[in-house]
C-alpha cells in the first residue's frame, strides 16, 4: 500500500475530474461534514442533504477551494455551517433556544469518539478545540454557541439574553479571540495544515 | 448609499463576529468595503475563517447512512459524463432540504426565451424535478394570471447596464420576479433576493442566475406575508447558496411604496 494522497493532491485530482479523488476526500471527511450539519439542524435527511450539496459543490467547483487560504478540513467545515445555517434560517423554524439561560449545552466538551473512517485530523483538533473552549467562561462560550449553532447575529443575541448589545459584541470579539489565541499556543494551526 | 466608513481599529473589532455570521447587513457591508482595502484584515479574516471551521470538530460525531455515498459517487458520475460545464445544462444547487422546506426555498425557471431550464435540486429523480418544474410553472402562470399587486424593479444607479423588472405579488406569501438585463456572472457567484423588513432587516426570499439572455423568472416565498415588508432587493452574493445576510453589492431592488394594484 502507498501513502495516503495528500488532500492537496486529491483536490488536483477533482480538477481533473478524477472521480477516485472525490470518493477518498469523501471518505475522509463525510463524517466530519455530517456530524456538523446534523448538530445544527437536528434532522437526518437535512443533514445528508448538506453533506450532499457539500461535496458536489467540491466536484463541481474544486478551484473555490484555494489552499493559501488554509487546509481542507476547516474550510469544508466552515462551507458546511454556513450552509446549515443558511437553511435554519431559511426553514423559518425557531432559533432561539426554549429557555433564555442557554450555556454549554452545544459544543460537544467530552470525547469525540473518532469514527473508523475518519482522517486523523478531526480528533486530534476537536479534542484541542473542546479543550480552548473548555478554557473560556460560560458566558463567552454561550455567545459563540447562540451564533455558530443557531445562526444568531449579536443583535439577535442581545434580545434573547436581555444584555446591551455592547456586552455581547465584547463577548464575541473577546470569545474568539481568546480561542484564537489558545489554539496558536497549543499549536492546532500546525497540526491541520 | 451612505455608510460609515469603517476605521481600521473598529473593523478589526468586528472581524470576530463576522467570521461567525453575527453582524447585521449594514454592518457587514461597510465592513466588506474595509476588507477589500486593508491586507491585514483580509490577513486576519483568513485566520479567523479557519478558526470558524475548526470550532466545527466539537460536536458530537456520527457516521452518515453508507447509502449518502453511494448517492454523492453516483451523482457526481452522472454529471461528469454530461459533459463539460460550458455544455451541459444549468445545474443550480438549491437545497434539497426543500422537501422539507419547499416554501421557504426559491425555485427557479428560465422561461423568457422559450429554454426551459431543469434545474437539479440536489438528489432528487429527475421524475420528481420535473413534477417539481411542472408545478412550478403553473403556479408561476397562476401567478402571473392573477397577481393582485406588482411592483417596478429598477437598477441601483450604480449598474451600466439597464435593468427593468417586476414583482407581482399574490395575496399571501407567492410571488414572482420578472427581471431583464442583468449581467451573467462569474462561476460561483448567484444573484440573492432579499424582502425587506419593516425594521430594515432583510429576509432571503432565494437565489438566481441568468444566461446569456439576461433574463430570469424567479418564482418566490415570502416567510409570513408580503405585507409584512417594505421591500425588496437583489445582491450578488457567494454562489451557489447564496449568504445569510446581503454582503455583495446591490443591484437592483424595488420598494413597497411603489406597489401598484393589478396583474400583467
Ligand atoms: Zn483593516
Amino acid at each position: 500500500m502507498t501513502r495516503e494522497p495528500s488532500d492537496q493532491e486529491l483536490m488536483a485530482g477533482l480538477q481533473q475530474r478524477d472521480h477516485q479523488a472525490l470518493a477518498l476526500l469523501y471518505d475522509r471527511y463525510a463524517r466530519s461534514v455530517y456530524s456538523l450539519a446534523l448538530h445544527i439542524l437536528r434532522d437526518q435527511a437535512a443533514a445528508e442533504d448538506v453533506t450532499q450539496e457539500v461535496f458536489l459543490q467540491l466536484w463541481r467547483q474544486p478551484e473555490r477551494y484555494a489552499h493559501e487560504r488554509g487546509p481542507l478540513g476547516p474550510w469544508l467545515l466552515r462551507v458546511t455551517r454556513n450552509r446549515a445555517i443558511d437553511l435554519l434560517r431559511r426553514s423559518g423554524r425557531e432559533r432561539r433556544p426554549p429557555y433564555a439561560d442557554a450555556r454549554g449545552v452545544d459544543f460537544h466538551l467530552a470525547d469525540p469518539s473518532p469514527g473508523p473512517d475518519e482522517h486523523a485530523w478531526s480528533s486530534t483538533v476537536a479534542t484541542r478545540v473542546q479543550a480552548a473552549l473548555g478554557e473560556l467562561s460560560d458566558t463567552q462560550r454561550q455567545v459563540i454557541e447562540l451564533a455558530y449553532f443557531r445562526g444568531l447575529t449579536q443583535r439577535e443575541m442581545a434580545d434573547v439574553l436581555g444584555l446591551p448589545l455592547g456586552t455581547v459584541k465584547t463577548r464575541v470579539r473577546t470569545a474568539l479571540r481568546r480561542l484564537a489565541e489558545i489554539l496558536t499556543r497549543d499549536g492546532v494551526w500546525t497540526d491541520v495544515g | 448609499m451612505d455608510r460609515r466608513r469603517l476605521t481600521h481599529a473598529l473593523a478589526s473589532d468586528e472581524l470576530p463576529a463576522y467570521a461567525l455570521g453575527a453582524l447585521d447587513a449594514d454592518e457587514s457591508a461597510a465592513l466588506v468595503e474595509h476588507l477589500a482595502e486593508c491586507p491585514f484584515c483580509q490577513a486576519d479574516q483568513h485566520r479567523l475563517d479557519e478558526l470558524v471551521g475548526l470550532l466545527g470538530t466539537a460536536v458530537p460525531q456520527t457516521s452518515p447512512p453508507p447509502s449518502l455515498r453511494e448517492q454523492v459517487l453516483a451523482q457526481a458520475a452522472i454529471e461528469a459524463n454530461a459533459g463539460p460545464t460550458g455544455e451541459r445544462p444549468t445545474l443550480r444547487l438549491l437545497p434539497g432540504w426543500a422537501r422539507a422546506a419547499l416554501a421557504a426555498a426559491a425555485a427557479l425557471v428560465l422561461i423568457l426565451t422559450g429554454a426551459v431550464a431543469v434545474l437539479l435540486y440536489n438528489q432528487w429523480q429527475i421524475r420528481q424535478e420535473l413534477d417539481t418544474l411542472r408545478a412550478e410553472q403553473r403556479e408561476i402562470a397562476s401567478i402571473l394570471a392573477q397577481s393582485a399587486w406588482w411592483a417596478p424593479v429598477t437598477a441601483e444607479a450604480s449598474q451600466s447596464q439597464p435593468v427593468v423588472g417586476r414583482l407581482y405579488l399574490e395575496e399571501g406569501q407567492a410571488g414572482v420576479l420578472v427581471i431583464d438585463g442583468l449581467s451573467p456572472l462569474g462561476p460561483g457567484q448567484v444573484y440573492q433576493i432579499w424582502l425587506i423588513r419593516a425594521d430594515n432587516t432583510r429576509v432571503s426570499a432565494g437565489v438566481f442566475t441568468v444566461d446569456a439572455s439576461r433574463r430570469a423568472t424567479v418564482l418566490l416565498h415570502a416567510p409570513g406575508t408580503w405585507s409584512a415588508y417594505q421591500g425588496m432587493g437583489i445582491t450578488v452574493e457567494p454562489g451557489p447558496a447564496g449568504s445569510p445576510g446581503p454582503t455583495g453589492p446591490r443591484v437592483a431592488g424595488c420598494s413597497l411604496a411603489d406597489w401598484q394594484p393589478g396583474g400583467l
